[in-house]
């Protein structure tokens, strides 16, 4: 089977797999690095489970061809933790209880650190700006609330530091 | 066959040519068996859940006249292979008002950083915002073999006036016109962002006789665009709103309609009758 050799970099390393010419970038990061925390769900683009930051970008990484992404810089949910700014991101779902089984919890992060960054947003903090941009994932436990109470007080704090 | 274990199963190949004359090429190789793909959110499903055993998966997100973006004072010309998310971050939507409200209410912001302008029209999804939009400006879809007008390439359901291996470059709207325009939609809850009924509209006022177009998507098995009605000067509501209700009959009749068990062609078609006098009334003010 002729495959792909990929170059990425990957939550900060550079990383490269092989894979076939239709693998998806979730294939890629689950099958081809091992990185299970990028969670498929419905793998057709509605979900948000999978999302992934590439290039500081939200993207799914179940409908994203994995052989586009060559030389693309990707963050996982594995790579949060060493990044100051997504590790907030972290923290804030930890003390907000924002996770509760945990499935879409990282493509939730992904998007609302995306969001956090976004300088066209005038208000983070304003609820509906949060909740138009949390309808790029579905939470099925959480009933968004502790969500968006995570991301307003990560946005408050953040104003305040300014 | 789980999808994972069916694209690992797929061979294939891949290329990612940068200019116009390596896209060429590589469909000429590959014949038959290409399939171009841009930003893949529509595409990458029906694939990855197929098993295709010898596509040559040509990608044309590098290709560099692909990729630009013009806005001049009378035109703004898209690059087929710009992503949405890039288009609303520029100025095309102060030049574009409708354009981008449309572009906007396309799936979520994560879909948004992906989706292609060129990826849209080929995919030709009749309930898609942006072929709808753009049947109420005045477009050109440019292609690797000619030019020809938006109404031209739309032929319906997930079909286009492409031909096998032909490849949308760019589109070019035109906006000295100074008409009003605008774009309105109806989404349910579950709808992952695509529209159950959309529709656009353009108002042009020449020595006080006034003009509307309308266009619908969701109604009929692909986007439907009205001819210029024609409402004189100061119409009262009633001619305004008889004018859009007789045309929707119209269309009604002479297209295959869409419905599902939610949403009925009746439903679709009172819709967009609603959204039409809103935005004719948003437009208005």
């Amino acid at each position: 089977m002729p495959g792909v050799t990929l170059q990425m970099h990957v939550n900060g390393e550079p990383r490269s797999v092989t894979i076939a010419p239709l693998a998806t970038l979730a294939t890629a990061l689950r099958d081809g690095l091992g990185l299970t925390g990028t969670h498929l769900g419905c793998e057709e683009g509605v979900c948000g489970s999978c999302t992934v930051l590439v290039d500081g970008r939200s993207v799914r990484a179940c409908v994203t061809l994995a052989a586009q992404m060559q030389g693309a810089s990707i963050t996982t949910a594995e790579g949060f933790a060493a990044i100051p700014r997504l590790r907030a991101v972290q923290l804030a779902f930890v003390e907000h209880f924002a996770a509760q089984c945990g499935f879409c919890t990282s493509g939730m992060m992904a998007v609302v650190s995306e969001y956090l960054a976004d300088p066209t947003i005038e208000d983070h903090a304003a609820e509906k700006s949060i909740r138009e941009r949390l309808d790029a994932v579905i939470c099925r436990c959480t009933g968004y609330q502790s969500i968006v109470n995570a991301v307003r007080a990560l946005a408050q704090t953040r104003a305040a530091h300014r | 066959v789980n999808p994972t274990t069916a694209a690992k199963r797929a061979s294939g190949s891949f290329c990612s040519p940068k200019n116009l004359t390596e896209l060429l090429n590589a469909i000429t190789e590959a014949g038959d068996d290409a399939v171009i793909i841009a930003g893949g959110q529509s595409l990458l499903p029906t694939l990855t859940w197929s098993v295709a055993p010898t596509i040559c998966l040509i990608d044309v997100t590098q290709v560099s006249e692909m990729r630009k973006m013009v806005i001049a004072t009378d035109y703004v010309e898209l690059g087929a292979a710009t992503n949405f998310s890039d288009i609303l971050a520029s100025e095309v939507g102060h030049v574009l008002p409708a354009l981008a409200q449309a572009l906007r209410s396309v799936g979520t912001f994560t879909i948004r950083n992906r989706a292609t302008v060129g990826g849209s029209l080929a995919w030709a999804d009749p309930r898609a915002q942006l072929p709808l939009v753009l049947l109420i400006h005045d477009t050109i879809v440019c292609t690797t073999r000619r030019e020809l007008p938006i109404q031209e390439f739309i032929q319906g359901p997930f079909r286009s006036a492409l031909k096998s291996g032909e490849v949308v470059t760019a589109i070019r709207i035109h906006c000295a016109d100074h008409a009003h325009r605008g774009f309105a939609q109806l989404q349910d809850r579950n709808s992952a962002g695509k529209a159950i009924v959309s529709v656009g509209l353009s108002r042009h006022l020449v020595d006080g006789e006034e003009t509307l177009q309308v266009a619908v998507a969701g109604l009929a098995d692909r986007p439907v665009r009205s001819p210029a009605l024609s409402l004189g000067k100061r119409p009262s509501a009633e001619s305004r709103s008889l004018a859009v209700t007789g045309w929707l009959e119209r269309a009604s009749t002479d297209n295959p309609l869409l419905a599902d068990p939610f949403h009925s062609a009746r439903y679709r078609r009172e819709m967009a009758g609603v959204l039409i006098r809103r935005l004719d009334h948003e437009v208005r003010r």
